[in-house]
């Protein structure tokens, strides 16, 4: 289940962060947590059995904290104008997409 | 919980005890049992050669002597193994009508030493041995092979005390969490993980037996009144200045005092909460003052059938053989007492939510998260402030903390960055922008040393350079405006804006028109020059085309361009190389490890002599041609070098 979701959510991120002008504070955020997940897909694809699932939950963490902490919307900065996928539409990915991923972190502590 | 219980004995009534209490423990545990005697065989020859002088004259005659000493090397050889055996047969057979499996060990030295390594070098997990041997007198209060034995190994040991029939010891008592007499466990936590995995064994012992379990635990709040009261008094007018004795002692009053109880009460609720997830029920008592005299007297009162106490302390070093409180009370309590080797450490969280202490601008800071994010943040923090044994969250150390995990865009979102970086960022402006060629982290305003996220060196940072591309501009034609997918006005010059309207098929040229602007966006490049053109479409083959026929393009030329688009799109980016999918699904038919890691730099290095980043399936081939030569040629070396050494 893990690695489907990951896979879903990591290319979900790309798409939003291309959308996203590079002046925007909330794309590195994005990239943060692009890369924690990828880093958490490398584990979960590989040897799942001997896997460190301490830093399984750190990379979830991070990336799940990445986008609790994001940048509010006073700060961001309108390129090209508010648009569904930079503005509401955008916000409300990214809250799925916590859900989401608190949902994959909570069955990988049932495993630990 | 325990599968391997060890008795060394020696008949005496403690001995006896433990055997008793290791047959339960083992019946309730399916443990296999080990006993074992010591006897100092050499000891004896040695002492009775240094007595012979002491004999009767009768004695001091040749073959007389001769006589005695062939019946004493009997005695000692034999008889002391006899002796041994015989202690061990009675253990052996309380084992055997309990159904349980036992082993019998016998061994020739000193007592403590013998039985401390037997200890050592064995599995078990229990060692039950009586506090007084055989010598004990009416003062005794813990026999020297004890002391010795527990002073030397890290195994858990129950030192029998209570020599009261095991099968009234071990009843149940059931009038609550108030003990009757000799029936209760007590435990004493001091924060250590040996007292917690003490915890945890009297919980397991309390559900076996029916016994209600307590968590006591100590300190003392009035070291620092003798420690300030004994400094005051050697102190010079002139030091007690430097000294600011008087604030001293207001800090310590408020501050460790208060902070001690606060700490030691917290302990307690760790240990409710560790009760709590064995579905066991468990009563706390705080003391202050010295801790084993306090405690001692607890359990005077108290009269519990077991004390559970770690080894060593919080404040031990892990090299020391016991520690103090729990070297006295071992001594001067009334009761059995189990003193715990193992270790636990309690889930941090549990313990910093029983512990830890937020300020309030930190806990406001906190507050801004989402719910789903907050509880993290929390863990998070708890787990960074615990392990540099902060007690209390501020501002500084939540930014610490979450610094470890969060972007720098994030820590500036919740306002936990300090004004001065967000200035500096501010005032550095935006005319350099540096992208993570591996991640696709931004910086801008300043030139990174290695990527924030991906930690990639400042190699595989790509400078974007808005004035050289927008410098292109006016070779390019007139610059001309078009509104983009989303409403937002670009501008093209002529020659570029020619090209992408020259993808006949009208999906494709929306597609490559979006992607374009879209890339354009993302830099921040307001102005779209041939060249950004050229990294989505083929443009040199839509240029041809357009040459020959003007308005007759074939679908050849837009199927290229289409194709190029769609081939950059699945490409794989690693490091400065971009692979084709065909290239990764070659390089992955390579077994892993050594012979793919070493393919790779080979194909790599092949691309780079071709001055391309682009790794296609020809260059994989090529590289693993490379490869499987180089290997034919390491196997002919190896065999010819080994055809020399065989002659």
């Amino acid at each position: 289940m893990a690695p489907s979701v990951l896979k879903l959510e990591i290319s979900r991120l790309g798409r939003l962060m291309d959308r996203l002008p590079i002046e925007d504070e909330r794309r590195n955020m994005l990239v943060a947590v692009r890369y924690r997940l990828g880093l958490l897909r490398d584990v979960v694809l590989g040897d799942f059995e001997t896997a460190d699932l301490e830093s399984c939950d750190e990379h979830l963490r991070s990336a799940i904290l990445s986008l609790g902490f994001r940048p509010d919307a006073a700060d961001r900065v309108a390129v090209a104008g508010t648009t569904a996928a930079t503005g509401a539409g955008l916000e409300n990915n990214l809250d799925n997409i916590a859900d989401r991923l608190g949902y994959v972190r909570e069955r990988l502590r049932r495993l630990r | 919980m325990y599968k391997k219980i060890f008795v060394p004995v020696d008949n005496s009534e403690h001995s006896v005890t433990s055997v008793d209490l290791a047959v339960e423990l083992a019946q309730a545990y399916d443990a296999e049992l080990v006993g074992s005697h010591a006897y100092a065989a050499r000891l004896h020859d040695y002492r009775f050669k240094q007595m012979e002088f002491t004999l009767p004259d009768e004695y001091l005659i040749e073959e007389e002597m001769e006589k005695q000493r062939k019946v004493h090397d009997t005695l000692i050889t034999m008889g002391l193994e006899l002796i041994s055996d015989s202690y061990l047969v009675v253990m052996q057979a309380r084992a055997e009508k309990a159904g349980l499996q036992f082993q019998p060990k016998m061994y020739d030295g000193k007592n403590f030493k013998v039985i401390a390594d037997d200890i050592n070098s064995s599995d078990y997990d229990l060692v039950i041995m009586g506090a007084l041997g055989l010598g004990a007198v009416k003062d005794s209060q813990i026999g020297s092979v004890c002391e010795r034995v527990v002073r030397r190994t890290r195994t858990d040991t129950l030192i029998i005390k209570n020599l009261a029939d095991i099968k009234d010891q071990v009843k149940p008592n059931t009038n609550g969490v108030d003990h009757k007499d000799g029936s209760g466990i007590v435990v004493a936590v001091d924060g250590s993980p040996e007292s917690f995995a003490g915890l945890k064994t009297a919980i397991q012992l309390g559900k076996t037996f029916g016994k209600t379990v307590e968590a006591i635990s100590a300190y003392d709040p009035y070291l620092h009144y003798a420690m300030f009261n004994s400094i005051v008094h050697v102190l010079t007018e002139k030091a007690s200045k430097v000294f600011k004795f008087q604030e001293q002692e207001q800090l310590h009053e408020e501050v460790i005092d208060t902070g001690l109880a606060k700490i030691y009460q917290s302990h307690l609720e760790v240990a409710v909460k560790i009760a709590e997830e064995e579905d066991f029920d468990l009563k706390i008592t705080l003391l202050d003052g010295k801790a084993f005299e306090k405690i001692l007297e607890y359990v005077r009162r108290t009269k519990p059938w077991l004390l559970v106490m770690g080894r060593i302390g919080v404040h031990s070093d892990e090299t020391m053989d016991i520690g103090s409180n729990t070297e006295n009370l071992l001594r001067l309590v009334p009761c059995n007492v189990l003193l715990s080797s193992q270790r636990f450490t309690p889930a941090v969280d549990v313990q910093a939510e029983s512990s830890m202490i937020w300020t309030e601008p930190a806990q406001r800071i906190l507050d801004r998260a989402p719910d789903f994010a907050k509880g993290i943040a929390r863990t998070t923090v708890h787990r960074w402030a615990m392990e540099r044994g902060h007690s209390v969250v501020t501002v500084s150390v939540l930014e610490q903390a979450l610094g470890t995990i969060l972007p720098k865009s994030s820590m500036m979102a919740m306002g936990i960055i300090a004004d001065d970086v967000a200035r500096t960022k501010i005032e550095a402006g935006d005319d350099q922008t540096w992208v993570c060629g591996n991640c696709g982290w931004v910086a801008r305003g300043f030139e990174p040393q290695k990527c924030t996220v991906c930690s990639s060196p400042k190699d595989q940072l790509q400078k974007l350079d808005k004035a050289a591309i927008e410098g292109l501009a006016p070779l390019e034609g007139a610059i001309i405006e078009e509104q983009s997918f989303d409403k937002v006005k670009l501008k093209y010059t002529a020659e570029a804006r020619a090209i992408v309207k020259a993808i006949p098929d009208g999906y494709q040229r929306r597609r490559a028109k979006a992607k374009i602007e879209k890339r354009a966006r993302v830099r921040k490049i307001d102005l779209i020059t041939r060249a950004m053109v050229a990294e989505v479409v083929d443009v040199t083959e839509i240029e041809t085309l357009m040459l020959e026929e003007k308005g007759e393009l074939g679908q050849r030329a837009v199927d290229a361009a289409v194709d190029a688009a769609t081939e950059t799109e699945r490409n794989t980016r690693d490091g400065q190389y971009s692979w084709t999918p065909d290239a990764v699904a070659r390089l992955a038919r390579v077994p892993e490890g050594f012979m793919r890691n070493a393919t790779k730099r080979r194909i790599e290095k092949l691309a780079d002599t071709a001055g391309t980043d682009l790794i296609d399936l020809a260059t994989v081939e090529e590289g693993v041609k490379i490869g499987l030569r180089l290997m034919e040629e390491a196997i002919k070396k190896k065999n010819a070098e080994k055809g020399e050494d065989d002659q």
